[in-house]
C-alpha cells in the first residue's frame, strides 16, 4: 500500500467519521447491509482478537447484526464463519472485477456496516447494485461450501434412504434449477441451503417498500441465482453391467471468480428501473410478519396493465416486478442487476459521496481503456516512475517436489494518476 | 444460458475441488451402502465362523441378512417385487420337479426361458427407473436360478431353504459376483481360517473399489475436460464406464472376502485369500477383445462357459456361441445399448481370431489371438517385430473398446442419445477399421 492511497484513505475515513450526523438523517437507507461488517470481525485490528470461532455474541459481530440475523446465528451455529468468509470473498472479488476502473470497490478497514464499501451504498447507482449482488452471492457461496465441508450443522447430510428416494438422473442440467430442484444420494441439497439461508440473513431489513429497496431486494436475489445456476449436481449410476445399484452424485460448484465474472457482465449491461405501477401486493415470506401498510401503489395497480404481470410466472421471489426506465427495454430478469441512479463520477474525491478519486491510482499508459491513464487519470495527466521490484525467477523444477528459484532484481516503470 | 455455459466449460476445477466436490461427495454417497454391505457381511462371517449353527440356520441367516441388505439399499416397492420373484421361480422349481418325477423334462431350458419372460417384461413393463435399480438383483439371480437348475438336472438333491439361502447370500445378491451352489456351500462346510492375509485383502479391494469409484466419477472430467477432442471425450466416456464397473468389481470382492468365500485356487495354498472377478489391466490394455471378454467378469464369463456354451455345445459350436450371446444379452436385461455393444464384440473377436490366424500363418510368426503353446512358428513371442506388431494389435483394442464403451457410458439414463448417434459421432471409424481388417484377413 502507497502513502499516497493510504493518506487518502485516512482522509475518507475522517471524511466518513464527520458525516455520522447524514447517516442518522438517511437511516432507512442500507439497513440490510450492517452485516457487511462481519468481513472485517475477525480482523486483529478490530475490537475483538482473532478467534478461530465467530459467536454472535463477539461485540464486533453483534454490533452489525440486526435481531432477526442474530437468531438465524444462533440457530445455525457455525454459519457466522462461513458469512465472515462469504463476505471477504465478496470485497477481493468486487476489488479484482474493478481493480481497472475508476471506482475499485474499495473499502474501509474499521467502520462497519454500509461504511464498509464507503457512501457509494446510499446511492442507487450500478456500483451499489453490484456490491448487493457480490456479497450476496458470496453468502450463497460460503453457506453452501461450509455445508459441503460440514461445518453447519443445521444442513448435514442425513444418511436415510427412506426418506427421499433420490431421482435417477438430474434434471438441472441446463435448466435454472428451482430451489428444491435436486436431492443428491440422500443427503441434503447445500446450494438450496445456501439460498434459503442467505435469502433469510441478507434480506432482513429490506421491506421492499421503497424503490430502493426493492432494487436492493432484486440485486440480491440476482447474486444468488448466480450462484445457483453455476452449481450442479452431476449424478452417475453404477451397478452390474450399467444397473443402478448405487447411485452417486457430486458438485460442480463454479469458483467465485466465475460468479464475479458473470456479475461484472451484468454490471455492465445493468438496467435502470424506475418505480413500477404495480405494487408490492406480495411481499417475501420473510418479512411477511410485518404489518403491510396499503400504499397508494396498491390501489392504482388493480386498474393498470401491469396488474396483469402478477399472475405471470417470471415475477421476481418478493413479488414485485421492476419497470425498466427506457419503456422499449425488457424488464429485467432474475439474474440482471438493476439500479435507478446514474453513477456519480468517480474522478475526484468527493467527501459527500465518500469517492476517493483516482488520485494516485495505477494506470497503464498503452491501453485506450478505462484502465489507460488517459481515462483513470480523468484527463489530469499521470506521473512515470521507476521502480526496482524483487522477483522469483528462473524457476527449476526438482524431482520431486520442489522448485527452486532466483530472486532476479527488475526495473518496472508504473504510472500514477496525479 | 449460453454465456453460462461457456463460463461453465471453460472452467477447469483445482485438485482441491474435485476433492471437495466430487470426490468426497462420492464416498459420502457410497458410504451408507458400503456400512451396510460390510456388517451384514461381517456379521454372516462370524455366525459361520463360530461353528454353532446347523446348516438349515446357515441358510436361514443367510435369507434374512440377504434381505436386509436388500431392504436397507434397494426402494421399498421393489422389496415386494423381489420377493414376488423369488416366490414364483421356487413354485415354478417345484412344479416341474414334480412332473419331472412322471416325465423326463429339460428343466435348464424351461427356467432359461422362465427368466427370459421375467426379464424382457421388466425390462419393457416396468418404471425405468426402478427397474434400473433392481436389475442387478434380478441377473444374478437369474443365473443363480440357471445354474441351481442345471445341477438339479444333474442329478444334485437340493433342500428348499438352500435354493432361497443361495439367492439371497448377502456376499453376492447386490452387486455379484454369480456364484455356484457348490461355493455357496463350501461356504458353510469349510470357512477357511481367516488371517492377516484376509484383512489385507479386504482392505486392498475396498481401496481399488474407491479409486475406481472416483476415476469414474471426477478425475476423468478433470483430466479430459468437457470440449476436447472428440476421441478423447469419448475415451473418458469409456473410460467412465469400465472404471465404474471395476469400483463394482471391487465393492463385490470386499463383500466376497469378508463373507469368507475364497478362490478354488487357492485351496492348496493355505492362508491365501483372493477372488478374483475383474482384471482392470487386462481390458485396459488389452492384447485383444477375447482378454476383454474374459477378464471383464470372470465368475460371470465362467458361468457362460460352464452352464450355456457347454449346454449347447451339442448343437454345434456356432450355435453354441450364439445362444451364448444371447443369453447373455438377456441376462444384461436385453438393453439396446448393451444388445449392440455384446453382438458387436462377437463379430470383432470373430474377425480378430481370423484376421491374427491369416497373419500369423502368412508371416509365420506368433501372432494367434491365444497364445500358441507349442510354437513353431520362425518369429517366435520374443521377436521384437512380433511385439511391434502385437503392440498394435493392443492399440487397435484399446481403440474399439473406446468405441463401445462409449454406449455404455449413458445405459440408464432416460435423456442419453439413441447409440446410432452416438457412433455417428466418431463416424463409425471402429466399423470402418474393422471392415478394412477384415477384408485385408480374407485376401
Amino acid at each position: 500500500m502507497d502513502m499516497e492511497f493510504s493518506v487518502v484513505l485516512v482522509v475518507s475515513l475522517f471524511v466518513a467519521i464527520g458525516s455520522t450526523n447524514e447517516v442518522v438523517i438517511r437511516k432507512g437507507r442500507g439497513k440490510g447491509s450492517m452485516w457487511w461488517g462481519i468481513a472485517m470481525a475477525g480482523e486483529p485490528n478490530n475490537i475483538s482478537p482473532l478467534k478461530p470461532g465467530l459467536s454472535y455474541m463477539d461485540p464486533s459481530v453483534h454490533g452489525t447484526l440486526r435481531k432477526k440475523q442474530r437468531r438465524l446465528a444462533r440457530e445455525n451455529p457455525g454459519v457466522l464463519d462461513a458469512i465472515a468468509k462469504g463476505a471477504n470473498m465478496a470485497i477481493h472479488e468486487c476489488q479484482y472485477q474493478f481493480r481497472n476502473r475508476r471506482w475499485n470497490c474499495s473499502t474501509k478497514n474499521f467502520l462497519r456496516g454500509k461504511n464498509l464499501f464507503g457512501k457509494i451504498v446510499d446511492r442507487g447507482c450500478r456500483e451499489t447494485a453490484f456490491i448487493y449482488a457480490i456479497t450476496s452471492a458470496a453468502v450463497t457461496h460460503a453457506i453452501a461450501r461450509a455445508c459441503s465441508e460440514g461445518s453447519i450443522d443445521t444442513c448435514n447430510c442425513e444418511y436415510s434412504h427412506h426418506k427421499s428416494r433420490p431421482r435417477m438422473y438430474s434434471s438441472s442440467r441446463g435448466s435454472v434449477p428451482g430451489v428444491r430442484e435436486w436431492e443428491w444420494g440422500g443427503c441434503s441439497d447445500n446450494i438450496g441451503f445456501g439460498v434459503e439461508f442467505a435469502r433469510e440473513f441478507v434480506d432482513t431489513g429490506e421491506r421492499g417498500r421503497s424503490l430502493r429497496e426493492k432494487m436492493n431486494l432484486h440485486n440480491n436475489e440476482a447474486g444468488r441465482m448466480h450462484v445457483q445456476s453455476q452449481m450442479r449436481q452431476e449424478c452417475k449410476c453404477h451397478g452390474m453391467s450399467g444397473s443402478c445399484t448405487v447411485k452417486t452424485c457430486w458438485m460442480r460448484l463454479p469458483s467465485f471468480r466465475i460468479i464475479g465474472d458473470n456479475l461484472k457482465d451484468r454490471f455492465d449491461g445493468a438496467s435502470r428501473v424506475m418505480a413500477s405501477n404495480a405494487g408490492n401486493s406480495r411481499t417475501n415470506h420473510a418479512h411477511n410478519n410485518r404489518r403491510k401498510e396499503p400504499s397508494s401503489n396498491d390501489l392504482l395497480s388493480s386498474n393498470s396493465i401491469h396488474s396483469k404481470r402478477e399472475r405471470k410466472p417470471r415475477r421476481n421471489k418478493h413479488g414485485f416486478q421492476l419497470k425498466p426506465y427506457n419503456p422499449d427495454h425488457k424488464p429485467p430478469g432474475s439474474k440482471d442487476l438493476v439500479y435507478f441512479e446514474p453513477s456519480p463520477g468517480f474522478c475526484e474525491r468527493n467527501t459527500k459521496l465518500g469517492i476517493p478519486g483516482t488520485h494516485g491510482r495505477h494506470c497503464n499508459d498503452t491501453s485506450i481503456g478505462v484502465d489507460g491513464c488517459d481515462l483513470m487519470c480523468c484527463g489530469r495527466g499521470y506521473r512515470t516512475e521507476v521502480i526496482e521490484a524483487v522477483e522469483r525467477c528462473l524457476c527449476t523444477f526438482h524431482w520431486c517436489c520442489e522448485v527452486k528459484c532466483d530472486l532476479c532484481r527488475t526495473k518496472k516503470t508504473v504510472h500514477r494518476c496525479l | 444460458m449460453d454465456s453460462e455455459d461457456r463460463y461453465y466449460y471453460d472452467y477447469t476445477p483445482t485438485v482441491y475441488e474435485v476433492f471437495e466436490y466430487c470426490v468426497f461427495p462420492s464416498i459420502n454417497g457410497i458410504l451408507p451402502t458400503l456400512k451396510n454391505l460390510i456388517i451384514i457381511n461381517f456379521l454372516f462371517n462370524v455366525s459361520i465362523q463360530s461353528r454353532l449353527i446347523s446348516e438349515t440356520t446357515y441358510n436361514g441367516l443367510s435369507i434374512l441378512l440377504g434381505f436386509l441388505l436388500l431392504f436397507f439399499t434397494l426402494p421399498e416397492l421393489s422389496i415386494l417385487c423381489i420377493v414376488g420373484f423369488i416366490c414364483l421361480t421356487y413354485v415354478f422349481l417345484l412344479t416341474i420337479c414334480k412332473i419331472q418325477k412322471h416325465r423326463r423334462l429339460n428343466l435348464e431350458y424351461l427356467t432359461g426361458f422362465v427368466c427370459a419372460i421375467v426379464l424382457v417384461i421388466c425390462e419393457f413393463g416396468f418404471n425405468s427407473d426402478t427397474w434400473i435399480q433392481l436389475r442387478g438383483f434380478f441377473m444374478i439371480a437369474c443365473m443363480k436360478i440357471i445354474s441351481f437348475t442345471s445341477d438339479l438336472q444333474r442329478g444334485e438333491e437340493y433342500r428348499s431353504v438352500l435354493f432361497f439361502g443361495y439367492i439371497l447370500c448377502p456376499a453376492n445378491c447386490l452387486f455379484g459376483p454369480w456364484v455356484s451352489v457348490g461355493e455357496y456351500k463350501t461356504l458353510y462346510k469349510n470357512p477357511g481360517k481367516k488371517n492377516f492375509n484376509w484383512a489385507t485383502r479386504i482392505i486392498c479391494s475396498l481401496l481399488n473399489a474407491v479409486f475406481f469409484l472416483t476415476l469414474s466419477n471426477c478425475w476423468g472430467t478433470y483430466f479430459i475436460p468437457d470440449g476436447s477432442f472428440k476421441w478423447f471425450e469419448a475415451y473418458r466416456q469409456a473410460l467412465s464406464f469400465r472404471s465404474s464397473h471395476y469400483f463394482i468389481s471391487y465393492l463385490s470382492e470386499t463383500s466376497m472376502i469378508i463373507a469368507g468365500f475364497n478362490n478354488k485356487k487357492n485351496e492348496q495354498k493355505k492362508g491365501h485369500w483372493s477372488y478374483e472377478i475383474t482384471h482392470p489391466l487386462d481390458i485396459e490394455i488389452p492384447s485383444s477383445l477375447v482378454s476383454v471378454v474374459i477378464s471383464w467378469n470372470i465368475p460371470m464369463h465362467n458361468f457362460l462357459k460352464y452352464y450355456v456354451y457347454r449346454t449347447y455345445l451339442k448343437y454345434g459350436r456356432f450355435r453354441a456361441i450364439f445362444i451364448t450371446y444371447f443369453i447373455s444379452s438377456l441376462l444384461h436385461g436385453f438393453n439396446v445399448e448393451v444388445a449392440a455393444v455384446l453382438l458387436t464384440i462377437g463379430i470383432y473377436s470373430y474377425v480378430q481370431l481370423v484376421v491374427q490366424d491369416k497373419i500369423s500363418s502368412v508371416f509365420d510368426s506368433c501372432l494367434k489371438v491365444r497364445h500358441c503353446k507349442n510354437c513353431k512358428h520362425k518369429f517366435t513371442r520374443k521377436d521384437i517385430r512380433v511385439k511391434l506388431v502385437r503392440c498394435l494389435f493392443s492399440l487397435l483394442t484399446i481403440f474399439h473398446s473406446i468405441y463401445l464403451g462409449v454406449l455404455m457410458d449413458a445405459v440408464g439414463d432416460p435423456n442419453r442419445e439413441s447409440f446410432y448417434e452416438k457412433w455417428s459421432n466418431l463416424n463409425f471409424l471402429s466399423h470402418w477399421v474393422m471392415l478394412v481388417t477384415y477384408i485385408f484377413g480374407i485376401i
